[in-house]
């Protein structure tokens, strides 16, 4: 069966990395032995090969070892040290919306007791029912809401302001002194 | 240097215990590949030092999730060989400073340099600029393939290639190589390390 020049490349490729079987070492010298087409480009991936075998590895820098763990160390250390700034604002977020939670009896209050009596007069008896119900638990959230109020409102404001604070400074700091970015040595 | 296997896994074993002289005994073992890789697929020494320190940071933040049965080279090489792709991507999005790019250009050095010094810089420059020619896709094998000195079945594990896309690529981009050569008037074929060396 003939072959094509094409793939005479292909098995050349093959055959100058050692990976080409004797049957296809034969097409190929039968091949060439008859095209004198393929001399030129078989030539030139020759030189390619020859070329890139010649070219030694290049030198690593000098101290590079020490460089690459001394940054991979630093940057763990200083993702470490984010996640845990990340985690206290959380916190922070997460108390304060508890304080914030004590304006949410305004509307609850403003929801509950304007608009939800009107309505129950005026709808069927099955969503009345669930006004009704929903009249109760808006009341539940408002004592609730007051609860939380009165109890962090007075104690815990301040010190969440403070932490708050505190951490969107660290965080500040973190993100402008980058450890990852300072040439550290062991 | 590459550790035998079962010194490998210790050193893995160790450094996710928190370890740090495990885990610098697996950066000096791998270094050289690695800076290698990022060396002949990035072009410049400047930022092969960097992205290779890169891969170790990332080898460093992934420990945890290496499979230990599998072979620790092909791993890193993998992870060494997308952060490469990963910045060629991001460097085609970029303006490229003229000065940054491998050109068709010897070496040239301030003082008188031997003729082997030469020679080697400037086959050096031409290596640079062959590769940078090819699509990184296309680049990957061949750098693997004469850099790291890895086999067929070796650079299929690590870059997840089927064998015949493989080979195929390999072939692809020789010829393109070679078309390159052809269209250069001058003749790029550096003298035979026999030459050099009598």
């Amino acid at each position: 069966m003939a072959i094509s020049c094409e793939e005479i490349l292909e098995l050349y490729s093959l055959q100058i990395d050692g990976e080409l079987d004797e049957v296809g070492q034969g097409r190929m010298r039968r091949h060439v032995s008859d095209c004198p087409e393929c001399a030129p480009m078989l030539t030139a991936v020759q030189q390619v090969d020859q070329l890139f075998r010649s070219t030694p590895e290049i030198a690593l820098p000098e101290g590079f070892a020490q460089r690459a763990v001394a940054r991979a160390l630093d940057e763990a250390a200083g993702r470490d040290l984010r996640i845990g700034v990340a985690i206290l604002m959380i916190g922070t977020l997460l108390i304060g919306s508890l304080a914030v939670l004590g304006r949410v009896d305004l509307v609850v209050a403003t929801v509950t007791r304007l608009l939800a009596p009107g309505l129950v007069d005026a709808v069927e008896p099955a969503i009345a029912t669930l006004l009704v119900a929903a009249t109760i638990g808006g009341e539940a959230l408002l004592a609730l809401s007051a609860v939380l109020r009165s109890q962090l409102l007075g104690p815990l404001l301040v010190p969440v302001i403070a932490m708050g604070m505190a951490t969107a400074a660290l965080w500040w700091v973190l993100n402008r002194t980058s450890p990852s970015r300072q040439p550290v040595s062991l | 240097m590459i550790a035998d296997v079962a010194q490998e896994k210790e050193w893995v074993i160790a450094a996710l215990e928190g370890d740090r002289e495990a885990f610098a005994s697996l950066v000096a073992a791998y270094q050289r590949p690695v800076y290698n890789l990022c060396y002949r697929m990035l072009g410049t020494q400047t930022e092969a030092e960097d992205a290779a320190q890169e891969v170790f940071v990332k080898l460093f933040r992934r420990l945890h999730t290496y499979d230990i049965d599998r072979k620790l080279s092909s791993w890193v090489l993998s992870v060494a060989s997308h952060h490469c792709i990963d910045r060629l991507r991001r460097r085609r999005l970029k303006t490229v400073d003229i000065e940054e790019m491998p050109a068709w250009r010897p070496l040239v050095s301030a003082r008188p340099q031997p003729e082997r010094q030469l020679l080697d810089a400037e086959r050096e420059a031409r290596v640079v600029a062959l590769l940078d020619q090819l699509e990184p896709h296309y680049r990957l094998p061949i750098v693997m393939h004469y850099w790291n000195g890895l086999s067929y079945q070796e650079i299929c594990e690590a870059t997840g290639l089927s064998l015949s896309a493989l080979k195929s690529r390999l072939h692809r981009a020789r010829l393109k190589m070679a078309t390159l050569l052809q269209e250069q008037a001058e003749d790029l074929v550096p003298a035979s390390s026999a030459e050099l060396g009598a």
